[in-house]
């Protein structure tokens, strides 16, 4: 039973958590990082998988991730889910609790451990709500659920909308270490809106949801996070007064940190016209200097990480009017292409930037051994194929649905292998046509 | 009729007047102007249309617009439908898009659609073969009705190139704005939007539009002032304190009148809150020209359905 050990050979290793960008070998035994180095390991007896002009990082880790099971299994599962992510490079996700029923107990979070166990992937880390039914009134067990295996607790979707709600949630969770992820938007403000209130939305006769619905949230939030010494974590930061007011929070030295999203990065309310229900979204797509203002506030730490809030509907529901569909993206499968494509092709930032904020960064906000390659870490690794040309298609997906808004677009790089603890669990037949085994060569 | 153009639209669909050129609306509104003579003489009906058939599909009740719609069908030979959709299978689950192809299948060259969510006419104009008519969708267009207003001030003034025209009242929710905004500065016209600050945004300017929220400076030299009608449901919501506020802010009558153009005409789509928006005095000068929108709206649908692409039976 146990996993033989492996190398692989010759992968230019990127690991921002050691500083490492060079040519190197790695050593996996038993599903552990047992070495790493410049010079050739013993690989008599080892399997050898030569990975000679491909980066080796470590698995990404997406902190925002809706696998809809248990009670959604029509649009996705926590098997056709994790093998999203292994197709993505993610190796550890996290996954949000508004299923069906609300995950918020110890059932729900072991129902949720031994569905990822039985059937999933990749390491799969429950979310908790934080109120009971994510109804905003009960707290739920954050002592048990932290011991049951919760990485962090979130009403999803919703925010925590009483402000003393969120205030003792915090003063609690401080003495359980994880944080409060938040949904930060004020539900009178953002009302009955679909999009966000612009420009476009004046045009389209759609209803708006104002750009403060976030940010009246996001200053909320972090003065509770001050007067606490919580640790708050904003969800999926979409606009410049949000980013503006982390920013002062963390020069203030309040605990908080903060992500956004591949379709935030990228795309504007410009992308609704038409009625594009593929980028009806929570939080809504704002206008460029939004989109500007989360790439400044990445590149200068103040958004920590980037998690992928991978929100499956089927093409039945998302074919609507626009004010019948439903909000939502996925984003595992087309996160680094598309962020690779966008700003490390383009020369904004380079590969460890966007690597550090897929593993290490992400892996740091929730207390994560994750997102690093050191020796003695269980072997989560992904392996990526740069200076490639091709159509980002249906095919390359493996979510359930396919309200990706980048399909039909060409990517220069792909997730050539994911691994998670030494055992591949995506292998694309793109990178290696002839599998992995061709790519395995016994020791000179 | 006596008309000889030929022209026709490129498009199958009318879904608003965003789709339009200024060419394609002054083709409308010169077509038009061939059908009133045709809806005002004894004989009110032309064989154009002979053999089609005209659904009126209305989710939102306008007795007012599905008539002129009907009418218009009618004047033009076509066999029309009104489908009702309080007693029909939409209520009972099926969706839009169903509804739609259901009515497509039972033979119908044009479906007329009022419908309460923005965009559901380029949703389905997207997906059916059938000719769709935007009869207002959601708070985004209602292109017929910006196009007989056009014709109604053309009627009145002449081109409206250069006429300054006023648009009183909650801009934000009005599908009659948003499309008279598109169509009259194609047009040409200069548009200025009145109103308190929560019905008109300032986003409105992107559309080229001006903004005031002093009625009397507003409509200062106006040429035309076209009222909208206050939703009675929004006084006392977080948009607007209370009708008594808006009538004395932003109500017209004929004192009031005065600061626009003499010969400023008064308009407004109907139906009146009489004593909110308009006074009766105001209502009953000869200024106003609200009956004739209405009369002209029957020989601008017609313009419309004879327009559009693949409507015709028999090409000249």
């Amino acid at each position: 039973m146990k996993p033989e050990s492996l190398v692989i050979a010759n992968a230019t290793v990127v690991d921002p958590s050691q500083g490492l960008h060079s040519e190197m070998h790695v050593v996996v035994e038993n599903g552990v990082i047992a070495d790493i180095s410049r010079s050739m390991p013993e690989t008599a007896g080892r399997r050898v998988v030569d990975a000679k002009g491909l980066h080796l990082a470590a698995g990404f880790v997406d902190l925002r991730t809706h696998l809809r099971e248990p009670g959604g299994e029509g649009s996705e599962t926590i098997e056709s889910g994790t093998r999203a992510a292994a197709a993505g490079g993610f190796t550890t996700i996290h996954a949000m609790a508004n299923t069906s029923p609300v995950c918020d107990s110890t059932t729900g979070v072991q129902y949720v451990l031994s569905r990822a166990a039985d059937t999933g992937c990749v390491n799969v880390v429950p979310v908790a709500a934080v109120t009971r039914g994510q109804e905003g009134r009960e707290m739920v067990n954050f002592g048990v659920l932290r011991r049951a295996g919760v990485g962090a607790f979130s009403d999803s979707v919703h925010p925590v909308r009483n402000a003393d709600m969120m205030r003792r949630a915090l003063e609690y969770t401080r003495m359980v270490g994880v944080p409060i992820m938040e949904h930060c938007q004020d539900l009178d403000l953002a009302g009955e809106g679909v999009m966000h209130e612009g420009e476009v939305s004046l045009r389209l006769g759609l209803r708006g949801i104002p750009r403060i619905a976030e940010s009246v949230v996001v200053a909320r939030d972090v003065a509770l996070a001050a007067a606490t010494g919580g640790h708050v974590h904003i969800s999926h930061v979409s606009t410049r007064e949000s980013v503006k007011a982390i920013r002062e929070a963390k020069l203030d030295g309040v605990r908080v940190t903060a992500e956004t999203t591949p379709h935030h990065l990228t795309m504007t309310d410009a992308d609704v016209e038409g009625y594009n229900t593929l980028a009806k979204v929570k939080p809504p797509l704002c206008g460029e200097a939004d989109r500007l203002a989360l790439l400044e506030g990445l590149e200068d730490g103040t958004i920590d990480c980037i998690a992928t809030d991978h929100a499956p509907h089927p093409a039945a529901e998302k074919n609507k009017v626009f004010d019948a569909a439903p909000f939502g993206i996925i984003g595992l499968e087309s996160c680094f292409p598309l962020l690779y494509t966008r700003f490390v092709e383009s020369g904004r930032w380079d590969l460890d930037f966007l690597i550090e904020r897929l593993t290490v960064k992400p892996a740091e906000v929730v207390g994560g051994r994750w997102g690093t390659l050191r020796t003695g870490q269980p072997a989560d690794m992904v392996l990526i194929q740069t200076g490639v040309s091709y159509e980002f298609e249906r095919r390359h997906l493996r979510s359930k649905c396919s309200n990706c808004p980048w399909l039909g677009e060409t990517f220069g790089a792909r997730i050539a292998a994911t691994f998670v603890n030494g055992s591949a669990v995506f292998v694309n037949e793109e990178a290696f046509p002839k599998g992995l085994a061709a790519a395995r060569k016994e020791a000179r | 009729m006596n008309t000889d153009r030929h022209g026709q639209l490129q498009s199958k669909d009318l879904l608003g007047i965003e789709q339009l050129s200024k060419e394609d609306i002054l083709l409308i509104l010169d077509n038009a102007t061939g059908f009133k003579h045709v809806v005002t003489r004894t004989v009110k009906k032309v064989p154009t249309l002979r053999g089609k058939t005209v659904v009126n599909l209305f989710f939102e009740n306008s007795t007012r617009t599905r008539t002129s719609f009907e009418l218009a069908a009618r004047r033009l030979s076509a066999d029309v439908i009104n489908f009702d959709v309080a007693t029909s299978s939409v209520n009972k689950g099926e969706s839009l898009l169903d509804t739609v192809e259901t009515i497509e299948a039972l033979g119908a060259d044009y479906v007329v659609i009022r419908h309460g969510s923005s965009g559901a006419h380029q949703y389905l104009g997207r997906q059916v073969k059938a000719s769709i008519i935007n009869a207002g969708d959601g708070q985004h267009e209602h292109p017929t009705q910006a196009l007989l207003d056009c014709f109604t001030i053309r009627e009145n003034k002449g081109d409206l190139a250069g006429l300054k025209v006023c648009i009183v009242g909650d801009i934000l929710h009005s599908r009659v704005a948003r499309s008279n905004i598109l169509a009259m500065t194609r047009l040409g016209a200069r548009v200025t939007l009145i109103g308190p600050p929560t019905l008109v945004p300032e986003g409105f300017r992107s559309m080229g539009a001006d903004i005031r929220h002093d009625m009397d400076e507003g409509i200062r030299n106006a040429d035309v002032v076209y009222m909208l009608r206050i939703q009675l449901e929004r006084q006392g919501s977080h948009l607007l304190p209370s009708l008594k506020e808006y009538k004395q802010l932003y109500g017209l009558d004929a004192d009031r009148m005065r600061h626009a153009k003499r010969d400023a005409i008064i308009m407004h789509p109907g139906p009146v809150n009489f004593g909110v928006e308009l006074s009766r005095d105001a209502m009953e000068s000869p200024q106003t020209k609200i009956l004739d929108q209405v009369t002209n709206g029957v020989a601008v649908r017609m313009a419309c359905m004879y327009l559009l692409r693949g409507a015709r039976n028999v090409e000249a």
